[in-house]
């Protein structure tokens, strides 16, 4: 393999590394994140 | 603005104080500036303690801390004339002129950043360690006029006091207002000893500059720069280590030694799990000495010196609990007396196995509420970019990576496994993540589709992050400037178990010259008044039985209301819930708190059922003592007179 063709494998698979912790940590989180909007929502209506 | 003034001569004063010895073992010049002015802000910072530690024993008040203060500020006039500023002006201006637009952008966010965190160290305190004892121990010693023993705050009684010294100086001369943002200048140091990691590690100005932002950007260290906690200390002395210890790879000099083990103990008199950071830098720094006997005389130098630059805490610590590093090892230095804390090794974090060991870096990251102590990270951008590290491996980045390894396992197995103890390490994460950010995008150059694949990704986390970052600065910026009144954020901003301000302000305006009061809360509040308490149900003469187990006697109602009247309690603050934020559902809920096995307590509940409380907050309220004792009094009659 190629030096070009190996740092595209190389920087892909850090692609993929990175979007798959995201969607971990998303997936994870989501429940923590619903609680943060529910109560940002709740502030937004005090304010209102 | 007092309070602010002196934080802001702190932030002048440190590193002119520290950088005569800074460079005196520095003499050939291996740390650049902006190395030695970080590790000159520590060093100084260590000195100005000392000195508060020796006046603030004989007299605490603003008279001799601002006399000191005055002094501090001479002391460190020689160290500012010392300092190259012509060369560092002039290569500033030099960086900035040849840095591309988006690598001004990343400064000024930084910038932006730093500011932010540091102004909300003006916000009234709120967090947990702080209101419990790091602000509590220095407002106990500025009531009674000197430096002392605040025992009814148990364990935390005699911890480093490093930070805590220099919060008592800044108390005692302006006032609490601005003595978080203390903290702070620890925070800002870490972030620019990151950047010097990055840099060693091969990275340019921009590679340095995201390394110091993705270390400022994390959601622990958003929140400590405005608390009066010493996480930051610890991360800046962790970051400081490793700086000198590279440079003392390249060339094992002497001087880089003694700086090291000046560092190391500069690090242990501001907590303990710094003797963790000596032990991961030990092992790595023998393995690259060993053979060399000369190499490992200096290591064992070093480590005299750290030992000799922590013996002032040890010495105070064993002349008063008889242990140098109260409270840990305590079963073993007082035999026969309780361990403080034993069993709270086990309140955060994962069972302590092997395979959890090696699953925990994905648990931090991805599963922070679920396994470990909360959100305390936020967006896994750390964990997205440190493995690309690797992509162009090099002995230091090796080096790092082994010392961070160490002190990651120590944790685990070790200590409390609350995921703030690893900022000691989130300095070289934060550089490994930069180098590693660098490393890929410069392998996907030219490719659109794989710069956009990455790109989105770290754009996701980073608004993400920004979030996280925004928020803070949402809440406490405006208490911080005087837009919003202490009052209203405390009722508005939530924290572990309460700050309980109004009940505290209450009973700090009307508890007279003589009187005491119980504070059934924990934290026991920073905004109370400390030395008047029956700290946590403690009387005064039970203030140690916490050190040497002793069972604190059962009581009858009479004897409560004797014991209340002896020791002249005017009011009681009851905490009567908290909220419980780290469980699977990821969501809080709140505990409600009963006292129907506490020996006072439930003696006086019933009593204070009919009454109003004179003041109250979210999580407690406080009763006047006198009328209950009254209650209780005329409760017992009737029963006796009861056919």
């Amino acid at each position: 393999m190629t030096n070009k063709r190996r740092s595209t494998w190389l920087a892909w698979a850090v692609a993929f590394w990175a979007w798959l912790v995201l969607a971990a940590y998303y997936a994870n989180a989501w429940p923590y994140y619903q609680e943060k909007i529910s109560t940002f929502g709740r502030f937004l209506l005090r304010l209102s | 603005m007092i309070s602010l003034a002196v934080v802001l001569a702190l932030a002048l004063i440190l590193p002119g104080l520290g950088w005569p010895l800074v460079a005196r073992l520095d003499r050939a010049g291996r740390l650049d500036g902006l190395e030695r002015v970080a590790i000159a802000l520590l060093v100084g910072a260590w000195l100005l303690y000392l000195a508060v530690f020796a006046v603030g024993l004989a007299r605490l008040d603003r008279l001799s801390m601002g006399a000191l203060l005055l002094a501090a500020m001479a002391a460190a006039v020689p160290g500012w004339r010392a300092m190259p500023w012509r060369r560092w002006a002039a290569g500033v201006g030099a960086d900035w002129a040849a840095a591309p637009w988006g690598t001004r952008g990343l400064i000024a966010v930084t910038a932006a950043v730093a500011l932010s965190s540091f102004l909300q160290g003006l916000a009234p305190p709120n967090d947990y360690d702080g209101l419990m004892y790091h602000l509590t121990m220095p407002k106990f010693d500025i009531e009674t006029g000197r430096i002392g023993l605040h025992w009814g705050i148990t364990g935390y009684v005699v911890f480093p006091q490093l930070l805590g010294h220099l919060y008592r100086l800044v108390m005692a001369v302006g006032g609490d207002a601005a003595v978080q943002c203390v903290h702070g200048l620890t925070g800002l140091a870490a972030a620019a000893l990151a950047a010097a990691i990055a840099r060693r590690l091969g990275a340019g100005m921009t590679g340095a500059w995201t390394a110091a932002l993705l270390f400022l950007a994390l959601r622990v260290v958003v929140w400590e720069m405005g608390t009066a906690e010493v996480d930051l200390l610890t991360a800046a002395i962790g970051a400081a280590v490793v700086v000198v210890a590279l440079a003392w790879r390249e060339r094992a000099e002497t001087g880089l030694a003694l700086l090291l083990g000046l560092t190391l103990g500069v690090g242990l008199c501001g907590k303990y799990n710094v003797f963790a950071i000596g032990i991961a830098l030990a092992l790595p720094l023998l393995a690259t000495a060993w053979p060399d006997w000369r190499r490992v005389g200096q290591l064992l130098l070093a480590a005299s010196v750290s030992f000799a630059v922590f013996a002032p805490h040890a010495g105070w610590a064993w002349l008063h609990t008889g242990n140098p590093i109260f409270p840990l090892f305590n079963t073993l230095f007082n035999p026969g007396q309780p361990q403080p804390f034993a069993g709270s090794e086990s309140i955060y974090g994962d069972q302590r196995t092997v395979l959890n060991l090696l699953t925990a870096p994905w648990d931090i990251f991805i599963r922070p509420t679920a396994k470990f102590d909360g959100m305390i990270i936020g967006a896994p951008l750390l964990l997205m970019l440190m493995p690309a590290a690797l992509l162009r491996p090099s002995r230091p980045l090796a080096w790092i990576a082994g010392f961070c390894g160490v002190f990651f396992v120590l944790w685990f197995f070790v200590l409390s496994q609350q995921v703030r103890f690893l900022l000691p390490i989130m300095p070289h994460m934060a550089a490994l993540a930069a180098i590693g950010a660098g490393n890929v995008f410069s392998l996907a150059a030219g490719n659109r589709l794989l710069v956009a694949a990455l790109g989105g990704a770290m754009v996701i986390a980073a608004l993400n992050q920004s979030l996280f970052v925004g928020i803070y600065a949402a809440l406490r910026l405006p208490p911080a400037l005087g837009l919003v009144s202490a009052e209203r954020y405390h009722a508005d901003t939530p924290t572990l178990q309460g700050g309980f301000y109004q009940s505290c302000r209450y009973v700090s305006d009307n508890l007279r010259p003589g009187e005491r009061y119980l504070g059934l809360i924990w934290p026991h509040s920073f905004y109370c008044p400390q030395a008047a308490a029956d700290v946590n149900g403690l009387l005064q003469d039970e203030l140690q039985s916490w050190r040497f187990g002793t069972p604190l006697a059962a009581m009858t109602p009479a004897q409560v209301i004797e014991t209340f009247e002896r020791e002249n309690i005017r009011f009681v603050i009851l905490m009567h819930g908290w909220e419980k934020r780290v469980n699977d559902s990821s969501r809080p809920e709140v505990i409600t708190l009963t006292y129907d096995e506490h020996r006072l307590a439930r003696h006086f509940i019933p009593a204070l059922e009919t009454l109003s409380p004179l003041a109250q907050d979210r999580f407690s309220a406080v009763y006047d003592a006198k009328i209950m004792i009254e209650i209780m009094k005329k409760r017992i009659a009737d029963a006796e007179t009861r056919p």
